[in-house]
């Protein structure tokens, strides 16, 4: 078992808690798209190795993800 | 002499799994997150039924999904990790963990999708569960599919096919099957808890 999968497989389900308990609170939305964004970062670097591949993968998905979470933020 | 600096060039351009199953995540974030936009401008222009349509979601199974999604994530990013270092039985085992919980997701979509049909809830009810069926129905497809494939890998680690010395299938495989984390980390949120 690798030490640093399960560290950010941990920290990916206490996020996940906390957003549920956050869930229906219209002030909270920010939030919730915050720990999305983390989330999604997170499953990227670690899980799908992006942090091995060369700094422009992670540039274009980071500003894909941004970008979507700005639309979700400017339309919720 | 020559070739050999343009070979490692491109391994360290390469991102694991190969330029290939990248495009693919690329093309399927981005198709998603055009979905979520198109979601997000319905809200705006059916309040009401967004309103109604949210209130009918459980979200408790979906949390619960989120939780058993991310866990097939770790067991997969496990999988390749063993796989690399030769372990063979362990990868095998993670692997398969993983299928379970892709397994696991389709059943309790399964439930979800019953309970709305129990309710007498459609695909062309309204504006929400038309975009709910649409994105999350989606979504389980790409969710199968990975399942198939990663059957498919566990059967090519069992019987020797993938090794320590030959695994790049199975990084695709897992790259594809961690796309669907991804997705649904943008779902999740933007359909159950906004």
């Amino acid at each position: 078992m690798n030490r640093a999968n399960t560290i950010v497989w941990l920290t990916l389900l206490i996020m996940t808690v906390a957003s549920f308990a956050m869930g229906g609170h219209r002030t909270a939305a920010w939030m919730i798209l915050a720990l999305a964004g983390v989330k999604f970062a997170l499953v990227a670097w670690q899980f799908m190795e992006l942090r091995k591949a060369m700094a422009l993968w992670s540039v274009m998905l980071g500003g894909l993800l941004v970008v979507i979470l700005a639309v979700a933020m400017i339309l919720r | 002499m020559k070739e050999a600096p343009a070979i490692e060039a491109d391994a360290a351009w390469e991102p694991p799994g190969g330029v290939l199953v990248w495009i693919i995540v690329f093309l399927e974030v981005l198709t998603f997150g055009a979905g979520i936009g198109v979601f997000l401008f319905q809200a705006r222009d059916h309040a009401a039924e967004f309103q109604r349509g949210h209130e009918l979601l459980n979200q408790p199974l979906a949390f619960i999904n989120t939780l058993v999604l991310l866990t097939g994530g770790w067991c997969m990013a496990n999988g390749v990790v063993a796989l690399r270092c030769g372990l063979q039985a362990p990868a095998l085992r993670w692997v398969r963990l993983a299928i379970l919980t892709g397994l696991a997701f389709a059943v309790l979509k399964g439930i979800e999708y019953g309970e709305k049909a129990r309710h007498g809830i459609g695909f062309a009810d309204d504006a929400f569960f038309t975009q709910y069926f649409l994105l999350t129905g989606f979504h389980l497809m790409h969710v199968l599919v990975a399942v198939v494939l990663l059957f498919f890998m566990a059967r090519g680690i069992q019987s020797g096919r993938y090794h320590s010395g030959d695994h790049e299938n199975v990084e695709a495989s897992g790259i594809f099957w961690h796309m669907c984390d991804l997705i649904w980390l943008l779902l999740y949120p933007v359909i159950y808890l906004l």
